[in-house]
């Protein structure tokens, strides 16, 4: 065997061969020459002897003579594609026989090329050349394409992940509602479109119906971080506005300026059949009553979350109270805008007539099955959302009290007390029966009494700015117009609200083993006769709303009016004392 | 065929899409109005919805953007032309707020 070629130190190896051939002076010569041009040589004299080689030593490529004892080379090269299938090794056949019959077979056993002997070197040197060029375009392919797979890997996994989030967050559980049917068809894997519902602690609905701009996961995580504010805001029986308001701040600050969240808010009280809604950038919701008339429509009045700045928002919604029963219908613009193969959309007179004409219990699944049958097998290119509520009258509705946010520990033990003066500048933008019940929930106040606490503060608090310092005359609330009109009035009266001022109290203390609550309420205003109307409930006297103290005298112990009716004390029971 | 031109004329350049005015031609949008937006003395984009056949929520948020990008240098930005279900995609977002719609 020659030494290291004259001249330079130890050169990078240009490869691993090996030699599989058992004439002596033909591997000699082979040996020779590749190893001046700087390969590195193994030998083998039969297949079976390659073979081993190839596993032991895994070369970069193969000279292969085609006649050997025991394994000849098409055999051995059948066997070393069927033992690397994942890895190229080149393989250069080398034989006497050049016929074009033998050339065929060596190629068939998988050889990637074939030279006669006696072999021609300078041919060899070239032939070796454009396979080293080959293996390292085929070991970078390889490469690439690991790393791909890996990115590949990765995004499904994540992917797995959001989705798992997404439909946790927007979707939680309450699925088996029947008064509320909803439907959600995205249009890739993840919906830019969310219906999200939750209660309030008196038991009233809030619904919710946001698209984001565009669809799949970027559409899907805009809109998230505004379903965890909607559930909050929610539960601490934020009003409509308030909603509005926070929803929009927190989609400015979150969202790039080229997305926004086209959404529709509604607040659903279903034991005074009333409801407030907001829509700003969704398809006109309906109302529509038994027999398919609509009686009243809520197109986009307002720009979608995430685009005005707060002050030039308009968060008040439209309200609307019902006589007779019927079926508040919501949806998103995938519906109505949903092609078939033809490009035809499903349209909004589509719709409406399809709703009028049908009876309300099949409404929900005939427009699903119209607009399913519409879109055939055409690609849905947006996402579709619909949801209908029922909002009946006359049938006892279960004010289902919702859970305390957090399972909360004993109420903190000892008394306290607080007393809040507002005057009308504060009046006028605050949210005061949230503030306060923020308060007590600071203050762990049991989940079970949240409700009674949340109802008999509202209806106080209502009162008092309604008749004490806005003076409007709840007779008027009687009928559905006249609701409207109620609410309308109210919402003008305070927005001008100059003067007057409401002093809020809450005073927690135990006695005899039992907590109580005081929450008292006075208002500037001039008060109005309650010797009268606590003695006589059912007298319709006008002022003030009759229902509203009824209610609170069911849940309070003890309720007392005093001064000139400007001020009033309710206790309620809150549970046994806590040890100290 | 979605494409997306543009035009100046003194003060003012007029920016139109014809087709389906869609993400897909997001980069090119962007191409042209910074291009308007780079040229001195501009005081109004008109955008030029006459040709639009479809118009989607993403691409209502290139408009806010461009309304946006506008406004910090004092150009006014209008639609022109918007019709029939263009037009009222426009009108359930209440554009009209934000731009001078004709």
């Amino acid at each position: 065997m020659p030494g290291p070629v004259s001249g330079g130190g130890p050169r990078p190896s240009l490869g691993r061969v090996l030699i599989a051939d058992d004439q002596p002076e033909s591997v000699l010569l082979l040996t020779t020459f590749l190893e001046v041009e700087g390969y590195e040589v193994v030998i083998a004299r039969n297949g079976q002897e390659a073979l081993h080689a190839c596993q032991q030593w895994s070369p970069d490529l193969v000279i292969m003579d085609a006649a050997m004892p025991e394994m000849d080379g098409f055999e051995a090269t059948r066997e070393i594609r069927r033992l690397f299938p994942d890895r190229w090794i080149p393989i250069i056949f080398l034989s006497a026989y050049s016929s074009d019959e033998n050339r065929k077979r060596g190629l068939e056993a998988g050889g990637d090329d074939y030279l006669a002997k006696p072999v021609n070197l300078s041919l060899l040197k070239e032939k070796l050349r454009a396979m080293r060029r080959i293996a390292a375009m085929q070991r970078e392919l390889a490469t690439y394409a690991g790393r791909l797979e890996r990115s590949l890997h990765q995004a499904q996994s994540d992917q797995a992940l959001a989705h798992h989030l997404v439909t946790h967050i927007t979707n939680p559980a309450s699925e088996d509602d029947q008064t509320l049917k909803r439907w959600v068809r995205p249009a890739a894997q993840f919906s830019g479109d969310v219906l999200a519902d939750a209660r309030g602690p008196g038991g009233e609905r809030y619904l919710m119906m946001a698209d984001a701009a565009g669809h799949g996961l970027a559409a899907a995580i805009s809109v998230l971080p505004l379903v965890e504010a909607f559930q909050q805001l929610a539960q601490k029986g934020f009003s409509v506005a308030s909603m509005v308001s926070e929803l929009n701040r927190k989609a400015r600050r979150l969202l790039p300026r080229d997305r926004f969240v086209a959404a529709l808010l509604a607040a659903v009280d279903e034991e005074n059949h009333s409801l407030q809604i907001w829509n700003g950038g969704l398809p006109e919701a309906l109302f529509l009553d038994e027999s398919g008339r609509i009686l009243r429509s809520w197109p986009s009045r307002h720009v979608p979350l995430g685009v005005l700045a707060e002050e030039m928002l308009a968060c008040l919604p439209e309200a609307f109270s019902w006589a007779v029963p019927g079926q508040l219908v919501v949806y998103t613009d995938g519906l109505i805008e949903a092609e078939d193969g033809e490009g035809q959309a499903f349209g909004l007179p589509r719709l409406r007539t399809l709703l009028c004409a049908t009876p309300p219990g099949e409404r929900f699944a005939r427009v699903r099955q119209a607009v399913e049958a519409h879109l055939g097998l055409a690609t849905v290119r947006d996402d579709i959302s619909l949801a209908i509520l029922d909002c009946p009258v006359g049938k006892p509705v279960q004010p289902a009290i919702p859970p305390a946010p957090a399972p909360l520990p004993q109420a903190v033990p000892g008394s306290w007390c607080m007393t809040l003066r507002l005057e009308a500048p504060q009046i006028r933008e605050l949210d005061l029966v949230p503030l306060l019940m923020g308060w007590l929930d600071q203050l762990h106040l049991d989940g079970s009494y949240r409700g009674a606490v949340f109802t008999v503060l509202s209806e106080l608090i209502s009162n008092a700015i309604d008749h004490g310092l806005l003076a409007l005359d709840s007779g008027i609330k009687h009928t559905p117009e006249g609701f409207e009109r109620y609410m309308q009035l109210r919402a003008e009266r305070l927005a001008h609200l100059d003067a007057g001022w409401i002093e809020l109290g809450l005073r927690w203390h135990a006695e005899a083993g039992q907590c109580y609550l005081d929450i008292s309420v006075a208002d500037s205003g001039r008060g109005f006769a309650y010797q009268d109307f606590l003695q006589r409930p059912d007298a319709p006297n006008g002022l003030p709303s009759g229902r509203g103290i009824l209610i609170v005298q069911a849940i309070a112990r003890q309720l007392r009016y005093e001064g000139a009716g400007n001020r009033v004390v309710a206790r309620l029971v809150c549970g046994p004392s806590p040890r100290p | 065929m979605t494409a997306v031109s543009h035009r100046i004329a003194d003060h003012r350049a007029t920016l139109a899409v014809v087709g389906r005015f869609d993400f897909n031609i997001h980069r090119e949008f962007r191409q042209n109005y910074e291009d308007i937006l780079a040229t001195p003395g501009i005081r109004e984009i008109a955008v030029d919805l006459s040709r639009v056949e479809y118009i989607d929520s993403s691409a209502l948020g290139m408009l806010l953007l461009l309304r946006e990008k506008a406004m910090d240098r004092n150009i006014r930005v209008d639609l022109e032309h918007a019709h029939g279900a263009v037009r009222s995609v426009l009108e359930v977002a209440n554009f009209g707020r934000l731009f001078q719609i004709s």
